[in-house]
């Protein structure tokens, strides 16, 4: 199963568990507050690449963007519908003429994605010269790995390759919810070779730090975020 | 102990483990670290030169190089190993140079031995010329938060990523600083400095090939 059938197939509970505070809890609270942050002040037109249910581009709406969102689940793009634009297409083959946009924002989609060259290529594309792409991604230091136990002093054990791409599964089932976070794992430099071959230049990069009562946490990056500019 | 007395001190011990052949960071990296460079016939500021291993492979290259280093001893043995070259003692967060003196700056396994390098980084931004490339390589972050556990191979992190944590490199036995990758983007960001390419080389005897054990970074002056 590719990672987009993955996603395809638990539309539906995607959506419940991130309109649900019960949920989705870290997004809102922090990791979507300095994403945004991230992004440069509202311009022409912006993509939201991978939008999912479309929690960021409702929030990108809200602060005035003009934001079209893009998906290839047909079962996402329905319920980011009811709220925003968005339309049903491949990241690797964007339905936009070149320059369309000057904001491209993929917030938690790339390793979602299964070629992630082809999407950085076509956002290269789809962005004017001198246009953003900012991306927000699972800290690829920690996808690979995890805490031995839940203890304050637990240590973060990574076993096998962090430097080899490899599908990860990891079902959570809480309160009601059952999600697969199926993800790439790639390592930093999987993300920047993609980068430079499309042209990109990197002008910011975060490591975003938990914010929560999970102690252990604070010891471990949780999201990368990231702003590149295209030459 | 600043980072700068600490390597002042162990800089006899530092000379001996170069020229004896035990720097396995020179061995395995600069050699892809030099691929990274622009081409030669540039001016080239190389940012803790030590005692010079580097900066005297650059001039070989055909490279303009000047070397820098805040240890009077280490700067001491670089001239006197290659008297024709140029060796400044100065600190590399207050450069001794005007701007825009330099097409390239290097620093090889050195901003994470410095006290400051966010500061170095963006004295090196100011030294560089509009157009001009800053090369670095570091121990990379993720292998200098954890160790190793060799029964169980695995990659185990005890204390915290996040922090700076002074440590004494264990192969080396040379006094380094811990810091997560954000702190040198930082100093990139703080300075104009663009990013344009980033390697992350594998490791070799332990864990071979799972995990990154140096980073090297280009990145361009706007």
């Amino acid at each position: 199963m590719t990672l987009r059938e993955t996603w395809d197939a638990q539309a539906a509970e995607w959506t419940r568990f991130a309109r649900d505070p019960r949920g989705d809890s870290w997004n809102p609270r922090f990791n979507l507050p300095r994403f945004l942050e991230l992004l440069p002040p509202r311009g022409r037109r912006a993509l939201d690449l991978g939008c999912g249910e479309g929690r960021l581009a409702r929030a990108l709406a809200a602060r005035g963007y003009a934001v079209v969102g893009v998906d290839s689940s047909a079962a996402m793009v329905a319920a980011a519908s009811e709220t925003v634009e968005a339309v049903v297409a491949d990241a690797g083959s964007l339905p936009f003429d070149d320059g369309a946009f000057d904001l491209v924002a993929a917030f938690m989609s790339l390793h979602d994605m299964d070629d992630l060259d082809n999407a950085v290529r076509e956002t290269a594309r789809v962005l004017e010269p001198r246009g953003r792409f900012c991306f927000a991604v699972v800290h690829p230091f920690v996808l690979p790995g995890r805490f031995e136990s839940r203890e304050e002093s637990a240590r973060f054990l990574i076993r096998g390759s962090y430097l080899d791409s490899h599908r990860r599964d990891d079902l959570v089932e809480r309160d009601g919810f059952r999600v697969n976070f199926a993800a790439a794992h790639r390592p930093i430099e999987s993300y920047s070779r993609a980068l430079e071959q499309a042209g990109f230049v990197t002008e910011r990069l975060r490591e975003v730090r938990y914010e929560g009562d999970d102690s252990r946490r604070h010891r471990v990056p949780s999201f990368l975020h990231l702003r590149a500019a295209r030459l | 102990m600043t980072q700068k007395e600490a390597w002042e001190s162990v800089a006899e011990h530092w000379i001996a483990l170069v020229r004896t052949g035990g720097d396995r960071s020179f061995d395995y990296g600069a050699e892809a670290f030099f691929e990274l460079l622009p081409p030669p016939a540039r001016s080239v500021l190389e940012l803790g030169c030590g005692e010079g291993r580097v900066a005297r492979r650059l001039a070989a290259l055909g490279y303009a190089v000047v070397g820098l280093d805040s240890s009077p001893t280490m700067v001491g043995l670089a001239r006197e190993a290659d008297p024709d070259g140029e060796y400044v003692l100065g600190d590399a967060a207050a450069l001794p140079f005007g701007d825009a003196s330099f097409d390239l700056v290097a620093a090889f396994m050195s901003l994470q031995d410095m006290d400051d390098p966010a500061a170095a980084i963006c004295e090196s931004a100011r030294v560089l010329v509009s157009g001009g490339c800053f090369c670095f390589a570091v121990i990379h972050p993720l292998w200098t938060s954890g160790e190793v556990d060799d029964d169980a191979n695995r990659f185990v992190i005890r204390g915290s990523y996040l922090a700076a944590v002074p440590h004494i490199r264990p192969v080396m036995q040379v006094p380094s600083i811990h810091r997560p990758l954000e702190s040198y983007f930082r100093g990139l960001e703080e300075g104009g400095l663009l990013v344009q390419t980033m390697h992350e080389l594998p490791t070799r005897t332990r864990l071979p090939g799972l995990l990154p054990v140096y980073l090297h970074v280009r990145a361009v002056r706007t």
